[in-house]
């Protein structure tokens, strides 16, 4: 057995509250942990709440185009007017089928593959993409093709009715 | 401050903060709910788009008929309250831009809605004067995309 006396918690206290003017054993030791507490739970709930209301949403924006919005889009006659590409879908019976972008009601998908690889070999800031959907084509294919041309780069997204 | 016969002899305030503290997140929480305009729906996914807080936003809910009854009409909902035709829509739509005309006008479509039954909220929101919208999709994780 060692004849070391061993360093104890409650010696230390001791002499803790010794130097505090007090008794031992007397009254609190160390600090007060109980508002750090309360402030640390307060700022939990209210990054929990928070995170809670902010949600797993975000938008894509938009433009609502014209039927047959065709024309000259600037009053220079020098100026070369933006690339337009029309997306026309149709509901097929196995999903969607879209023309435009040199393909003629082929499945979403592959269209949506050409306009990826036309807006890589383009400057995106000129190419304007308007989105003509038939009555029965679910919303989020509508949805699919801005988020397709917004990872495209692709801003001037809208939407157009069908046919005039 | 401590007096000389050893008692504190100032307001302890802790209590006071803590309280306070609470009651503002109590506040907090209340407010938002109140003011929240989201209709539960499944939302198209998308990996990418914008999200960020604005102080003046219209939220159009456009929601599934009402016990998934295919052949019903899809409600149109603003800050809860359906809005029976598209003339009802378009002048709130008008006057929430009249009012404020930074106004962004969002619109949140169930997923497998046919185009049919949003179609006529753009067109009252182009109507309205509402120059964009913005079409809310669920967050999905990016496969190479992100915020734009």
């Amino acid at each position: 057995m060692s004849a070391t006396p061993r360093f104890r918690r409650r010696d230390a206290m001791a002499a803790a509250a010794r130097s505090m003017g007090r008794a031992p054993g007397e009254g609190a030791f160390g600090p007060n942990m109980t508002p750090m507490v309360d402030v640390v739970l307060v700022i939990l709930v209210f990054f929990m709440a928070g995170t809670a209301f902010i949600g797993d949403e975000w938008f894509l924006r938009s433009q609502v185009a014209p039927a047959a919005s065709r024309g000259p889009a600037t009053q220079d006659p020098f100026e070369l007017p933006p690339t337009r590409l029309e997306v026309v879908l149709d509901a097929g019976a196995g999903g969607t089928l879209a023309t435009g972008v040199g393909l003629e009601l082929a499945p979403l998908e592959s269209v949506l593959a050409a306009l990826r690889a036309f807006a890589a070999g383009t400057a995106v800031d000129e190419i304007e993409v308007i989105v003509r959907p038939g009555p029965t084509v679910p919303w989020e294919d509508v949805v699919r093709v801005h988020e397709v041309s917004a990872e495209a780069g692709i801003t001037k997204i809208a939407i157009g009715a069908r046919g005039g | 401050m401590v007096s000389s016969a050893g008692s504190i002899s100032h307001i302890n305030v802790t209590p006071m903060i803590d309280v306070v503290m609470c009651l503002i997140v109590f506040y907090l929480i209340v407010g938002r709910l109140a003011s929240r305009q989201l209709t539960p729906m499944e939302l198209a996914p998308s990996a990418i788009g914008v999200q960020e807080q604005r102080p003046d936003v219209l939220v159009v809910n456009v929601a599934p008929p009402l016990g998934g009854d295919p052949s019903g009409a899809a409600r149109v909902l603003v800050d809860g309250r359906e809005i029976p035709t598209v003339a009802d829509l378009e002048a709130l739509v008008r006057g929430r831009l009249l009012e404020k005309p930074e106004t962004a006008v969002q619109v949140r479509g169930g997923r497998r809605l046919a185009y049919a039954s949003v179609e006529p909220v753009l067109r009252a929101c182009a109507g309205a004067g509402a120059r964009s919208v913005e079409l809310v999709a669920e967050r999905i994780t990016p496969a190479g995309g992100g915020e734009r």
